[in-house]
């Protein structure tokens, strides 16, 4: 009898344990502002104690690798099984068919949580009319400014319209030490690619591609578009722009901007923590992106997560996913800088008395995702390169944006 | 006599495959690690590759190589990195030889020297291109800080990696910076190993400096050249980390060359097809160059 | 008097250049020596001020590097013995023996030198994935490592081993050695600056290679110091004080490997020489 029992309970705790599922998580978190310890000291764990019979393996990996490790993975179809993947490659590896269509394959649960979260992050899940992962975190560019600058020129307040920052930047410009140059400027950003200039095209009511990412013809070379590059060409040309926005190095715009050099940067949540990293003392000031003809526009980035389809564990990974979405878990991962995906948070406690979100969540009721579409790298090369042979190379406004719509077409034309 | 012939032949057949046996291991780890792999590269560029294993992937025979040669972006990686070979590898191979010559003389210092020298070449790539990008910085960077400043030689900043014009120049400037300490070690090698002997006889004969450097230390030094000068153009035609860590190919493309380009269309792009056909052309390109090079340079059978 | 000044001309000259070899170098050590609110300063500081140690202790102690270290170790010295000694293997076979299709063989060796590297790593991986024994293993790394430059290699100390005179290595075999103890006890100990150069540049590449390893050994507790180093690049900014004192702490070994094997290069000239 005793012997018996003893070989049933072997039986049941063997059961149970094969009864565990193992989901591998790759992630970009990193250790030094906190995320990763919030993951895995508290996030993880609590998943685990809530679902028993699901544990989660995060593997962490360096921002800079981690797309090579996702297509050397495709490649070779070891992938983890959930991802937390940049929003803009998405669209590329749902191309090639492998994510989990989520609106499909757990159509119920995704019909009940679609609507919580903001479009703008939520429309980067979406590729040829299915959903391919859930929003996890967002961010956007807003517009810092240096308040001790802006009062030595008798400024008190950031910039509300494009006139006024035109304005602004001129008066902020100057050659302090008088050897010819200029040592402070009105303006700096650190590139001319889409990711820098989409809060000016847009802000202009310019466009790149249009509402269902299948045209450029008439949008990247639309008028709103042709005076965005132009009204930065101007500036750049009359030396209120600093030189890191062509490249080359220089004074980061964060330091710069601390150091006072620079008087007005785009930035995201991201700056608050570096910048008082380095400087402690710093004080940031920030406003929405300066409103022109489009209102104040800015760009959306974060990251989403999604299911691998070589994935053998699909119902776990969505329980996970789930989670991660969850009121709960995005309302923690607020203290270590995260924002929010969902509409619920929007005016919740934590955001409106978090010393800096509260601006971007407003930039974000309004911010424009860089376009989903598996052709976006090069679409996004055509323009970063249609933008530098204007102002580094001084070729014509509409004759580089109507170039571009060419070679932007042949990319449209290859996915459809 | 029959023994004598016995025995001959057996020493033959046994030598040659004692010969095989040495050669065998590597031979067989290197056809599975790195001659598959290159098949496997020739078969995709026939291929409108998908990333993905679980979708078929479609023939498209030649079509690949076809565009390759109409695509102006091919011929600018192209020009780029046969500019970059061309400058950076004599400078490494001229300069690595006088630093090795100076140092084969002295006895002072010579250990401390030596390690100054080499130390750039024991820092990794992503690491000295991250530090160059730094110091050929517009502003706040050393090289115009130093050309401005203190030396006076420039009025104003260089926008280095900002214009088109001078982009290559840090790029070009890293290269051979970081070289110089390789091929000094080993031409120092060959230096070192050139009986003393020979010299003593020379002067004895009533040679002088140069005549010695050109009539012993040159010829003695031929194989050596070669297989520097080898080695370093396909390590030039492989030149990519500092390109892409420094402009990533920028500005405009005046500093792509074919590792970033065959990068972004494969990685980047998800040509895979293309970017194996990108890599085809350039294996070719170098091997051939490689193969000229030894043929009309080598003094004895290699 | 001419040998003087040309002797100092020459001398002046080399500090020069070593002076330019050595400055980004400095620069690094400096910034290393910095605390972080004054890596940009404009103009960038020469000398650090305050000058501090606390990159170095956070790196070793916080960052896991002790642990990268040893991981490192672990790794690069299996993986540089086997390919001296595989590398030397192929060298000598190609070096003393005729077999069939020699050099069509030596040629394809060499030719597989001219592939740019970048693509193959897709199938190598695929190959490797395969074999679940072999992914987050450390041993994996050795083996490709060792096998890895091979061709490299062989290209170089073939040439050695053919500039030794044969002499030495037939009478060995009159002696009754079989051909390899003959590579073994004669041939090797005779080409010993070439040995020397090849374990210190075999080790470099090993010690310092970052990709490859990087797919490979996912687990942190696997990673080594190329990967922990670059660990503070993040998405956003990049920590280079930490990234400079984690540099530096990992190219002690191999300055120290370095040192030690270049003095082959001098002993060989007091022994009667070798011809190249």
């Amino acid at each position: 009898m005793r012997k018996a029992l003893l070989v049933l309970v072997a039986i049941l705790a063997v059961g149970m344990l094969l009864a565990v599922e193992e989901i591998t998580f790759w992630h970009t978190y990193s250790t030094n502002s906190g995320e990763y310890n919030l993951l895995t000291a508290k996030i993880i764990p609590e998943f685990e104690k809530a679902h028993p019979d699901i544990k989660v393996k995060e593997t962490q990996v360096n921002y800079n690798d981690m797309r090579q490790r996702l297509i050397v993975g495709t490649a070779a179809g070891v992938l983890g099984d959930v991802i937390r993947m940049d929003i803009i490659w998405v669209p590329q590896f749902a191309e090639i068919e492998m994510l989990v269509p989520v609106d499909i394959v757990f159509a119920e649960d995704f019909a009940k949580v679609k609507d919580g979260f903001l479009p703008g992050p939520l429309s980067t899940c979406e590729w040829k009319g299915h959903y391919y992962g859930l929003p996890l975190d967002t961010n956007t560019q807003v517009l810092l400014w240096n308040r001790k600058l802006f009062e030595e020129v008798g400024l008190s307040e950031g910039p509300k319209t494009m006139d006024e920052f035109i304005k602004y930047a001129k008066l902020l410009t100057k050659d302090k030490n008088g050897d010819g140059q200029n040592d402070q400027w009105g303006y700096a950003d650190g590139g001319l690619g889409p990711w820098n200039t989409i809060p000016w095209i847009y802000s202009f009511g310019g466009h790149i591609l249009d509402s269902t990412n299948q045209k450029a013809e008439g949008f990247v070379n639309s008028e709103g578009s042709i005076r965005a590059l132009q009204t930065v060409k101007d500036l750049f040309e009359s030396g209120f722009v600093a030189d890191t926005i062509i490249g080359g190095g220089g004074i980061g715009t964060f330091e710069g901007y601390a150091e006072n050099i620079y008087s007005m940067i785009l930035a995201g949540p991201w700056a608050w923590p570096i910048i008082r990293g380095q400087y402690p003392d710093a004080e940031i000031n920030a406003v929405v992106f300066p409103a022109g003809d489009g209102g104040s526009r800015s760009v959306v980035g974060g990251e989403n997560i999604v299911i691998t389809e070589t994935s053998e564990h699909k119902a776990a990974s969505w329980e996970f996913v789930k989670y991660m979405t969850s009121h709960e878990v995005q309302k923690a991962f607020v203290e270590v800088s995260q924002m929010p995906v969902l509409k619920s948070l929007v005016e919740d406690q934590v955001i409106i008395e978090h010393p800096y979100f509260h601006v971007f969540m407003q930039q974000l009721t309004t911010a424009v995702a860089r376009s989903p579409h598996p052709g976006w790298n090069q679409i996004n090369d055509i323009m970063d390169q249609a933008w530098q042979d204007v102002i580094v190379a001084d070729y014509g406004v509409k004759e580089s944006l109507d170039y571009a719509v060419e070679l932007i077409e042949r990319v449209l034309a290859e996915y459809r | 006599m029959i023994f004598q012939g016995c025995t001959d032949l057996t020493r033959e057949t046994r030598r040659k495959w004692a010969g095989l046996l040495f050669v065998l291991p590597g031979m067989l780890a290197y056809l599975v690690w790195t001659i598959y792999p290159i098949f496997n590269g020739f078969y995709m560029s026939l291929f409108k590759w998908n990333l993905n294993p679980r979708i078929p992937n479609e023939f498209i025979g030649l079509s690949n190589y076809v565009k390759l040669f109409q695509d102006p972006q091919f011929y600018v990686a192209l020009s780029n990195t046969i500019k970059y070979a061309v400058i950076t590898v004599p400078f490494q191979l001229v300069l690595g030889l006088l630093v090795a010559v100076l140092l084969n003389r002295g006895k002072k210092g010579q250990t401390l020297f030596r390690l100054l020298y080499y130390l750039p070449v024991i820092t990794s790539w992503v690491v000295v291109s991250v530090l160059f990008q730094y110091l050929f910085a517009t502003r706040g960077g050393m090289i115009n800080f130093l050309l401005k400043d203190v030396l006076h030689l420039i009025k104003t900043d260089i926008k280095w990696l900002a214009q088109t014009s001078t982009a290559m120049i840090p790029i070009y400037t890293l290269g051979i910076w970081k070289g110089i300490g390789w091929t000094m070690l080993i031409f120092l090698a060959g230096l070192q190993s050139i009986p003393k002997q020979l010299y003593e006889a020379a002067r004895i004969d009533g040679a002088g400096g140069w005549k010695l450097f050109a009539k012993i230390t040159m010829p003695l030094l031929r194989p050596t050249f070669v297989f520097q000068l080898v080695m370093l153009t396909i390590g030039g035609f492989n030149v990519f980390l500092s390109v892409l860590i420094m402009t990533g190919g920028g500005p405009r493309n005046s500093t792509q060359v074919l590792n970033t380009y065959m990068f972004k269309e494969a990685f980047e792009y998800f040509h895979f097809g293309y970017g194996a056909a990108i890599a085809v052309v350039f294996f070719i390109m170098v091997f051939t160059i490689s193969q000229l090079q030894r043929r009309f340079l080598k003094s004895d059978p290699y | 008097m001419k040998r003087i000044i040309t002797n100092l001309i020459i001398y002046i000259l080399l500090v020069l250049g070593a002076v330019i070899m050595c400055f980004p170098f400095y620069y690094m050590i400096v910034t290393s020596l910095k605390e972080s609110a004054y890596i940009f300063t404009v103009p960038p500081q020469l000398i650090p001020e305050p000058a501090t140690l606390n990159n170095y202790v956070s790196v070793w102690t916080k960052a896991d590097f002790k642990l990268y270290f040893w991981n490192s170790v672990k790794i690069t010295i299996p993986a540089v013995l086997l390919n001296v000694f595989l590398s030397s293997l192929t060298a000598y076979g190609f070096a003393r023996f005729r077999f069939p299709a020699k050099e069509l063989w030596f040629s394809i060796l060499i030719a597989t030198l001219a592939v740019p590297g970048l693509l193959l790593t897709i199938p190598q991986f695929d190959m490797v994935r395969r074999v679940k024994f072999l992914m987050d293993n450390p041993f994996t790394i050795i083996l490709t490592s060792g096998i890895g430059s091979v061709a490299f290699n062989a290209f170089f100390l073939r040439g050695f081993f053919e500039g030794i005179p044969i002499e030495l290595e037939e009478a060995a075999e009159l002696d009754g050695c079989n051909a390899f103890r003959t590579y073994w006890k004669v041939a090797l100990p005779m080409a010993r600056p070439a040995l020397a150069t090849l374990v210190i540049l075999s080790f470099l590449g090993v010690w310092d290679d970052y990709f490859w390893p990087s797919l490979i050994l996912r687990e942190r507790s696997q990673w080594t110091l190329p990967i922990g180093i670059l660990g503070f690049r993040a998405q956003h900014s990049v920590q280079w004080h930490l990234l400079f004192a984690g540099t530096m702490i990992a190219i002690l070994p191999v300055l120290v490997i370095y040192i030690t094997f270049q003095k082959y290069f001098v002993k060989t000239v007091a022994e009667g020489g070798l011809k190249l």
